[in-house]
């Protein structure tokens, strides 16, 4: 699928799109073509990337671990660090594959 | 591969169970797999090449933990080399059938949080979070 194509379909501008689309090529999980019929392919497994895999490359899930701070603050931050290493296993578990399977179900 | 078939657990099979356990996690567990097989009725293998390749244990429990009957999945296991070949699969599939037979609506199971193969070998067969919270805490 070309760049274009995909800005269109989800409807982002082409310009944050490219940076995107760079960043997953040179993590290793697309594969661009060029030329006529060119445009982006998976390079990876789709049974083993995860969304964990293309969620780090643009952000961190995480609490900072502050150290010294007032017990309320450490509290807190042990509650939401349960949150996150429930949405870092979450994200970790849904391969491509499983996302797509989602999306056929979603579908239907 | 071809799955020949997936059955009952049988005595002679525990040895290569035990191996693939093993080859998983590390620990040989011959009497803990001896027990599994006199406790639990749903321990199916699945048979391919004339060897085992995999198995799969689990149970119907009734009202436990305040919830309705469903079928709970204890363990499933696939040696190494023969993964990404519908050997979990056909397992799951395999004891869904039974659990259907005995009337139950939900297959659930659990996992370590950073069991992340195993996870998404269930999320890949359909499976979300069940509406239950684990919880516990270290006894001093």
């Amino acid at each position: 699928m070309s760049a274009a194509e995909i800005a269109a379909k989800y409807e982002v501008s082409t310009h944050h799109l490219a940076k995107v689309l760079n960043k997953l090529a040179r993590a290793g999980l697309l594969r661009a073509a060029r030329g006529a019929g060119g445009g982006y392919r998976l390079a990876g497994n789709a049974k083993r990337v995860t969304l964990m895999d293309v969620i780090a490359l643009f952000e961190d899930i995480g609490t900072p671990r502050r150290r010294d701070a007032p017990p309320e603050k450490l509290a807190l931050d042990q509650v939401l660090e349960e949150i996150d290493e429930t949405a870092r296993a979450t994200f970790r578990s849904i391969t491509l594959d499983t996302l797509r399977k989602l999306v056929a179900r979603a579908e239907r | 591969m071809h799955i020949k078939k997936i059955r009952p657990a049988r005595a002679a099979d525990l040895a290569q169970v035990v191996a693939i356990d093993a080859a998983i996690t590390g620990m040989r567990k011959a009497r803990y797999w001896t027990g599994v097989r006199r406790r639990y009725r749903d321990f199916l293998v699945a048979e391919a090449d004339g060897k085992v390749q995999g198995y799969i244990v689990g149970e119907v429990r009734d009202w436990e933990f305040g919830s309705p009957p469903v079928g709970w999945v204890f363990g499933i296991g696939v040696r190494p080399g023969a993964r990404l070949d519908g050997v979990g699969a056909a397992l799951l599939a395999a004891l869904c059938a039974a659990f259907r037979k005995r009337g139950v609506a939900a297959v659930r199971t659990l996992l370590p949080r950073d069991n992340a193969l195993v996870l998404a070998f269930f999320r890949s067969q359909g499976m979300m979070a069940a509406p239950v919270i684990p919880l516990e805490k270290a006894l001093d």
